[in-house]
């Protein structure tokens, strides 16, 4: 029994006029305060409910004190009562809280529960709203980022909406809606090799036009950036990054005016750029080279960033871009038939295609959310059955309806806060483990933090979560009658309404639950096709590393074709090695190089004009190490050098689009300013997963080393393993030249799986949502059954008692269950079709919907389902018939 | 549920009305006004006491610490000459004011 004496003696110090009448006060409401509790006690409340509800009825202390100082003795001079304020709602609040965590700490397995499903499903979505944060809503890392644009040229559909020199140029010189435009050279990674002291190192570049850093509104440490005078070819000039300014110089100041050795080439450092400076294209570069443009028409390489000028808007820019296309189609008349380039948010464009995936991940862990709202709410109700007689009775002595409602919130709110906090820290590990086991997946991966944003998101979802799933327990305290409970005795009334509002809330936790199963279903069934797709190389025990030749001492394209046939035979002499050679650009890297060409002699109506195709400049023993096999002719030789007629080597996809009834061997062609004569053809290898494989021409090193000086990436076939394979590539580079580098080595095999770096992390996201999502439904499945078996005992002793088996009892249990789950699937089902729909719909590479996904998703939760009832069937195996009928 | 006012007016005339048949102690006073009220009035010790001892001062009432064989002691209040005529009062008062209240406002009692 709780002291209320001490409690009343210690609000009503010096209420009476002296100490005799003050005891008197105090123990005449002492007293009724304990008859309270008594009462209550008596009329069945647990005597902790019982002091909780006399608490709340105690009176606003001081003003009780003051009354009664003026009833008890009324002087002229009395002091006024204190102004009459409402009893300040936080304390009461406060006490509600405190109450709740109490009530919730007694039954600790319920309490348990729930703050798991609920922190599980808030974990998955607080993840997946960090990384929808990071990666969409997040401004860009620069001052005014939404005034940043980029530029594309949406002509030609295989160029990937890269822009030429010319209109670069005309942008740059008339276009008034942008306060600077840029270019830069992203088409590829670039790199050079830093000299030190005689030592090389690989260092990331990117060659900018002026005014790169003055559109992305950052100033540099120290120095400058560049100007339009430092465009020229031998301006041998260099923006550094800070770190590179600390390797190099130990400090960025310090940095400015030195010369370094860049590709062979002394190299001017002109500016620093602080550490926090990211490129919004591609990584973040070492050092910037200034960019001299291509003035070739149609030469489509360069990407375009700009910052809109003060008071101008992307629909004034796109206009204004209009007029510059039409004075360029009136400068290059008849070459130069072409719409207008198009300005988009860069903001937009840096978070890529992934807007609608990230959507719709978010969409479907939702779905997860809802689901455990609806297991939760369940939980909540069967809580609230349990504890009905005991609710009736509180109503029944003066605690209000709306009091127990707000109990029943109170204790939904201390469970979200609990869950969302469990959450929160699922979701910190969840993107831990996304980012570091799925890289290439996401664009912007390094803004995917918890932050404010969030981490708000989450408490926002883990409160909102919480209240809505105790909504149908307060609707039920509201509006359910509550005394006929009290006549009814221990079982209560109303079974089978009861149950089947448990049977409803389990066939809506199936029918969400097969719409988010439903589309892993079929992310994962396109996943799989994908990486079954035959390549049409073989990836496995091939090392892919780059070697790159300083153009400043490998000026000469007869020295370079030299030293990549030594490193041939150097490569191919180390044990271990089955074969080495080179490509200007690895498969499943995406459409790269594709250049015009012309049939010789073929009319211009036959073929209509220039043809594409892609175009990879391989060298070595390229194919054997690929084993990309012959299917006609011959493969390059060495005896295809630069004084001897051109050979070329087609794809099959090439003869099938380009020569369909004849044989190609020996047909000329035109492209890149000379003629090859076609001398072998090979099998297919695709170059993006999700794309037939597209005609491909390969041209042999030897005969386009004095074209450019080409970037390529070597690829070596090991015959065994080796763990010491890099070692020995070294030093073999080491023997020719000491200060050639061997960087970004990684086996072929990462390459292919980077291609399905994105549907690989959907596919994996939402099979964990679905995951979670059929747990959280199993779970609910075997709570209601569990329930229906102990409420049951007695009916099925006397069923087995008049004769039925235990497998017909067990089949009864599972019967009961399985009827809602079907009701669940019946309308999980058609949203399930209508999701598909809206994923084919929205994502490009999304298989459509065969009847083997319905199948397998409607098994899938069937099985799923039966495991889940098992359990409590199992029990009601296990009655005794005796027992049961004794224990009413 | 009567408005504040309204409640603490007719205090007054509740208790002295209980306390009239019989002696009381405070939390019967206030169990019975709920009951008999059927949840329309109820005082919890905030309104009660002060009342009680106001009534008390006033001389209308006067309560005595009375003991029962088994239970704790209990201040049981009963009421004086002068309670009586004032209760009275009061009820040609309030029987006028709900006349008053029947013809002018249209007012009827609640059906039980």
């Amino acid at each position: 029994m709780t002291d209320w004496t001490a409690i009343v003696r210690q609000h009503l110090r010096e209420a009476a006029e002296n100490p005799a009448r003050e005891a008197e006060i105090v123990e005449e409401l002492a007293q009724h305060l304990a008859q309270r509790e008594a009462d209550l006690i008596a009329a069945g409340t647990d005597p902790e409910d019982a002091r909780a509800c006399v608490m709340r009825d105690l009176p606003e202390w001081p003003r009780l004190a003051a009354d009664i100082r003026l009833a008890d003795r009324p002087r002229p001079m009395a002091p006024p009562p204190p102004p009459l304020r409402a009893r300040n709602p936080l304390s009461g609040i406060r006490d509600e809280l405190r109450y709740a965590v109490r009530t919730l700490l007694r039954s600790p397995g319920y309490t348990f529960g729930v703050v798991l499903i609920l922190g599980l499903a808030l974990g998955a979505a607080t993840a997946t709203f960090s990384v929808v944060n990071g990666v969409l809503l997040r401004p860009l890392p620069y001052a005014d980022p939404d005034a940043l644009v980029r530029v594309y040229d949406r002509t030609d559909r295989n160029t990937g909406g890269y822009v030429d020199g010319p209109t670069l140029a005309a942008v740059r010189r008339s276009a008034r809606s942008f306060a600077s435009v840029a270019g830069a050279y992203t088409y590829r990674p670039t790199g050079a090799d830093l000299t030190r002291q005689g030592v090389a190192t690989r260092v990331s570049t990117l060659s900018v036009t002026a005014g790169y850093f003055e559109a992305l509104a950052t100033a540099p440490l120290a120095g400058r950036t560049f100007t339009p005078t430092d465009e020229r070819p031998d301006a041998n000039l260099a923006v550094i990054s800070e770190a590179l300014a600390e390797q190099a110089c130990g400090g960025f100041a310090s940095c400015v005016g030195r010369s370094v050795m860049l590709d062979g080439a002394p190299t001017e450092i002109v500016g620093v750029m602080p550490a926090t400076f990211r490129d919004p294209i591609g990584e973040t570069a070492d050092v910037w080279t200034p960019h001299v443009t291509s003035t070739t028409v149609h030469n489509h390489y360069i990407s375009v960033i700009a910052r809109l000028a003060p008071g101008a808007t992307l629909s004034s820019a796109n206009a204004e871009l209009g007029m510059v296309a039409a004075a360029l189609n009136r400068e290059y008349q008849g070459a130069y038939e072409r719409g207008p380039a198009t300005a988009v948010s860069l903001h937009e464009d840096a978070s890529g295609g992934l807007r609608t995936t990230l959507m719709i991940l978010l969409g479907a862990v939702g779905l997860v959310l809802l689901i455990a709202c609806v297991n939760v709410s369940h939980l909540v109700l069967a809580r609230g059955l349990g504890r009905e007689r005991d609710l009736a009775i509180r109503a029944a002595l003066g605690c209000g309806r709306w009091q127990l409602v707000r109990q029943v919130l109170a204790e939904q709110l201390v469970l979200g806060a609990a869950g969302g906090a469990l959450g929160a820290l699922l979701a910190w590990a969840i993107v831990q483990a996304l980012l570091s086991l799925m890289p290439g997946a996401l664009v912007r991966a390094e803004s995917v933090v918890i932050d404010r944003t969030v981490f708000l998101f989450g408490m926002t979802a883990a409160f909102g979560a919480a209240v809505l799933a105790g909504l149908p327990a307060a609707a039920r305290v509201l509006t359910g009658r509550l005394e006929p409970l009290l006549r009814s005795g221990t079982q209560g009334a109303g079974g089978g309404r009861r149950r089947f509002a448990s049977g409803g809330l389990v066939a809506a936790q199936v029918a969400l639950s097969v719409v988010v199963l439903a589309a892993a279903v079929l992310l994962i069934g396109t996943f799989t096709r994908l990486s079954q797709v035959e390549l049409g190389f073989d990836d496995t025990g091939v090392l892919a590393f780059e070697v790159n030749l300083p153009t400043a001492r490998y000026a000469d394209g007869e020295a370079r074709a030299r030293v990549r046939d030594e490193l041939t035979d150097r490569f191919d002499a180390i044990p271990g090695v089955a074969a080495s050679g080179r490509v200007s650009r690895l498969p499943v890297s995406g459409e790269f190089n594709v250049w015009t060409f012309r049939v010789a002699g073929r009319s211009d109506d036959e073929l209509g004009d220039w043809s594409p195709a892609n175009v990879r400049v391989v060298d070595g023993r390229y194919f054997d190490a690929l084993r990309i096999p012959l299917v006609r002719g011959r493969l390059f030789e060495r005896t295809d050098r630069a004084d001897r007629p051109g050979a070329m080597v087609v794809s099959e996809a090439f003869v099938r689009r380009y020569f369909p009834d004849t044989d190609p061997i020996g047909k000329r062609m035109r492209i890149a300013g000379q003629f090859w004569t076609v001398v072998g053809s090979v099998r297919d290898v695709h170059h993006d997963h999700r794309l037939a494989p597209a005609p491909t021409l390969y041209l042999p090193h030897a005969q386009m080393a004095g074209e450019r000086n080409w970037a390529l990436t070597e690829v070596v076939r090991l015959s065994g393993s080796r763990p010491d394979i890099v070692t020995a590539i070294r030093q073999e580079l080491a023997a020719l030249d000491p200060e050639l580098v061997v960087y970004n080595v990684r086996p072929l095999a990462d390459v292919v799986a980077t291609d399905l770096a994105a549907p690989r992390f959907s596919a994996t996201l939402m099979t964990g949502f679905a995951l979670l999502g059929l747990a959280i439904a199993a779970m609910g499945l075997a709570a209601v059954l569990s329930y229906t078996v102990s409420e049951r005992t007695r009916e099925i002793g006397v069923r087995m008692a008049l004769g039925a088996t235990r497998g017909d009892v067990g089949r009864m249990v599972v019967r009961s269950g399985l009827t809602w789950v079907g009701i669940g699937l019946a309308a999980g089902l058609p949203a399930a079709i209508g999701a598909w729909r809206l994923l084919g719909h929205l994502v490009t590479d999304v298989d459509p919907p065969t009847p083997k996904t319905i199948v397998t998703t409607a098994l899938v939760m069937l099985a799923v389902a039966g495991v889940a009832a098992a359990v409590p069937a199992r029990r009601a195996t296990g009655v005794e018939p005796v027992r049961a009928l004794r224990s009413e | 549920m009567l408005n504040r006012e309204a409640k603490k007016g007719s205090a007054e005339l509740l208790i002295l009305a209980l306390v009239e048949e019989r002696p009381r102690h405070g939390y019967e006073l206030g169990k019975l006004i709920e009951q008999r009220s059927e949840g329309t009035l109820s005082f919890h010790v905030a309104s009660l006491y002060p009342t009680l001892y106001r009534l008390e001062k006033r001389g209308l009432i006067t309560g005595r610490w009375l003991e029962q064989a088994g239970q704790r002691r209990r201040r049981f209040y009963r009421l004086t000459p002068a309670g009586r005529r004032v209760l009275a009062e009061q009820r040609g008062t309030w029987g006028a004011f709900i006349l008053a209240l029947q013809r002018v406002a249209g007012v009827k009692a609640a059906e039980p």
